[in-house]
C-alpha cells in the first residue's frame, strides 16, 4: 500500500514538475526567434573545422539558452525518468548534453555561403508552435529542419528539431533504448558517459 | 524470362531498397515501432555493417573520389530521369496530378534539352524533382508500413515498402523496355551506380551514427520509418512526422 501511494505520489510530482502549464507562442515571434536562432548555428559553421573547443562552447551556449532542457531530458527517459533519483537526472543530463554537444559541434559541417530560410509557422495544439525552414546550397539539394517552439513559463524554448523529418527526440530515444532496458536509467548514464569519453 | 533475367529482376527489386533505407525512418515516436523480427533483423544488420564496412563502403568512396562533383550530379540527374516515368504514374495513383503533371514534363523536357536527362534543366524553369514510389502510393492508400525489416545487403525497408518495390518493377515502362530490347546490362548497371551514390550521399549520416549511437540499429531505424513517413505526406506537407510526435505522451511512456 505504502508503495502504491509511493508511485502515485511521484508520478503527480513528475506531472506537477514537466507539465508545467504552456503557451502557444505566436507565429511572428516564433519566426524572430528562430532567425536568432538560425544567426547562431551560421557563425558555429563560420568557426573553423579544426577549432572543436570553440565549436563546442557555441554549441552548447546555444543549446543552454534556447532549448527547453529539462523537457527534452524527461521526453528522452520517458518512464525511465520514473523513480529515479535527483542525483540521477542532473548526471543524465549533463552525460546527454555533453553527448549532443560533442556530435552536432563536430557533424555541423562549414560554413560555404549556404541561406537559411524560413518558410513559414504556425501553431501546433495549444502548446506549440512550428516553424519550417530549409538551408539551401548551390551545389546540394536543399535540407528541410522544422523547429518545435514551446514555452512553458520560462520563455521560448525550442522542444524538438526533425532534420529532412527525422526528430532529434525520437532518434535519441530510439538510441537510448537498449541501455535502459538492459539495465535501466543507471546503465544508459554510464553507457553515455562512456561514449563521450571515447570521442 | 530466362534465369539471367530472373537474377537481375532480383537484383533491382532489392538493391535499391536497402540503400533508399539507409536515409531514412518510424513511424513516431510516442508509438512502439513495428519490428517484431528485431532479433533476426539486428543478425543481419550486424552482417550489413561488415559487408558496408569492408566492401560497399569502399567502393562507394572510390566512386565519389573518381568522379567530381559534377559528374556525379550529373549521373544523378540521369538516374533520376530515368525513374520519372514511375514517378508520374505513382503521383498521379496518389492522386497527386499537379506532381503528376510535372513528372511528365520533367521527363519530356530533360530527356530532349536536357541531353538524356544529365541536365536537369526542367528545374531552372520550375519544374521541381519528382520522386515517388509505389511503396509510397501505397502509404498514401492508408496503408500501415508493416513490419520492420532488414535485408542482406539491401538494408532498411518494410513489408509495404518491400511490396512497393515489386509494383514499381513490374509497372516500370523503362524498365521493362530494356529488359524487353536485351538491355539487362545496362539496367544493371544503374541500379549499381544508384546504389552506390545513395551510399555516398548518407555517407555522413552512416559514419555519424557510428561513432556516436549508443544502438545504431535502432537510430536506423527510427530513421528510415520517420523519413518514409515524411516521403508520404510529401515534404510540402505540414502533416509529417514531427507534427505526430506527442512529446506529452513521451514524458509519461
Amino acid at each position: 500500500m505504502i508503495s502504491i501511494l509511493k508511485i502515485i505520489l511521484m508520478s503527480l510530482s513528475l506531472a506537477f514538475c514537466i507539465l508545467k502549464p504552456s503557451y502557444a507562442i505566436e507565429e511572428s515571434e516564433a519566426i524572430e526567434y528562430i532567425e536568432n536562432v538560425g544567426q547562431q548555428a551560421i557563425n558555429i559553421l563560420k568557426t573553423p573545422i579544426d577549432n572543436l573547443e570553440k565549436r563546442e562552447l557555441l554549441f552548447e551556449k546555444m543549446l543552454n539558452n534556447n532549448f527547453d532542457k529539462k523537457l527534452i531530458h524527461r521526453a528522452v527517459l520517458g518512464k525511465a525518468a520514473r523513480g529515479a533519483s535527483k542525483e540521477q537526472l542532473v548526471r543524465f543530463g549533463k552525460a546527454f548534453d555533453k553527448h549532443i554537444v560533442k556530435v552536432y559541434a563536430s557533424q555541423l559541417g562549414v560554413y560555404s555561403n549556404q541561406l537559411f530560410i524560413i518558410d513559414k509557422a504556425y501553431k501546433k495544439g495549444k502548446k506549440d508552435t512550428l516553424v519550417s525552414s530549409r538551408i539551401e546550397h548551390e551545389t546540394a539539394p536543399p535540407l528541410r529542419i522544422d523547429w518545435r517552439l514551446r514555452n512553458r513559463g520560462d520563455g521560448t524554448k525550442i522542444i524538438d528539431i526533425a532534420i529532412e523529418g527525422v526528430s532529434l527526440l525520437a532518434t535519441k530515444r530510439a538510441d537510448f533504448g537498449a541501455s535502459i532496458k538492459k539495465g535501466g536509467l543507471h546503465a544508459l548514464i554510464i553507457d553515455l558517459e562512456t561514449k563521450n569519453a571515447e570521442n | 524470362m530466362n534465369t539471367k533475367k530472373i537474377s537481375i529482376a532480383i537484383i533491382f527489386l532489392v538493391l535499391p531498397i536497402l540503400f533508399y533505407g539507409c536515409a531514412s525512418s518510424p513511424d513516431t515516436a510516442g508509438k512502439q515501432e513495428n519490428d517484431p523480427f528485431e532479433s533476426f533483423n539486428r543478425q543481419i544488420y550486424s552482417f550489413n555493417e561488415g559487408a558496408d564496412e569492408y566492401v560497399i563502403g569502399p567502393i562507394a568512396h572510390g566512386y565519389r573520389d573518381i568522379f567530381p562533383d559534377q559528374v556525379r550530379d550529373s549521373i544523378r540527374n540521369f538516374l533520376l530521369n530515368l525513374k520519372t516515368p514511375m514517378s508520374a504514374i505513382n503521383a498521379t495513383l496518389q492522386g497527386d496530378f499537379e506532381r503528376g503533371i510535372t513528372a511528365v514534363g520533367r521527363f519530356g523536357i530533360n530527356s530532349t534539352i536536357g541531353i538524356l536527362g544529365f541536365f536537369d534543366t526542367a528545374n531552372y524553369i520550375g519544374l521541381e524533382p519528382v520522386d515517388e514510389d509505389f511503396g509510397q502510393t501505397l502509404g498514401a492508400w492508408g496503408i500501415e508500413s508493416g513490419p520492420y525489416l532488414i535485408l542482406p545487403i539491401l538494408g532498411p525497408t518494410s513489408t509495404r515498402d518491400l511490396a512497393g518495390k515489386v509494383g514499381d518493377w513490374l509497372v516500370d515502362p523503362l524498365g521493362l523496355y530494356l529488359i524487353r530490347e536485351d538491355y539487362e546490362d545496362f539496367l544493371l548497371a544503374t541500379k549499381v551506380t544508384k546504389a552506390l551514390d545513395t551510399r555516398v550521399e548518407l555517407d555522413g549520416v552512416i559514419e555519424g551514427t557510428r561513432e556516436n549511437s549508443l544502438d545504431p540499429y535502432a537510430i536506423m531505424r527510427t530513421m528510415y520509418l520517420q523519413r518514409r513517413a515524411r516521403l508520404i505526406a510529401n515534404e510540402e506537407s505540414e502533416d509529417t512526422t514531427i507534427y505526430d510526435i506527442d512529446i506529452d505522451v513521451m514524458l509519461l511512456e
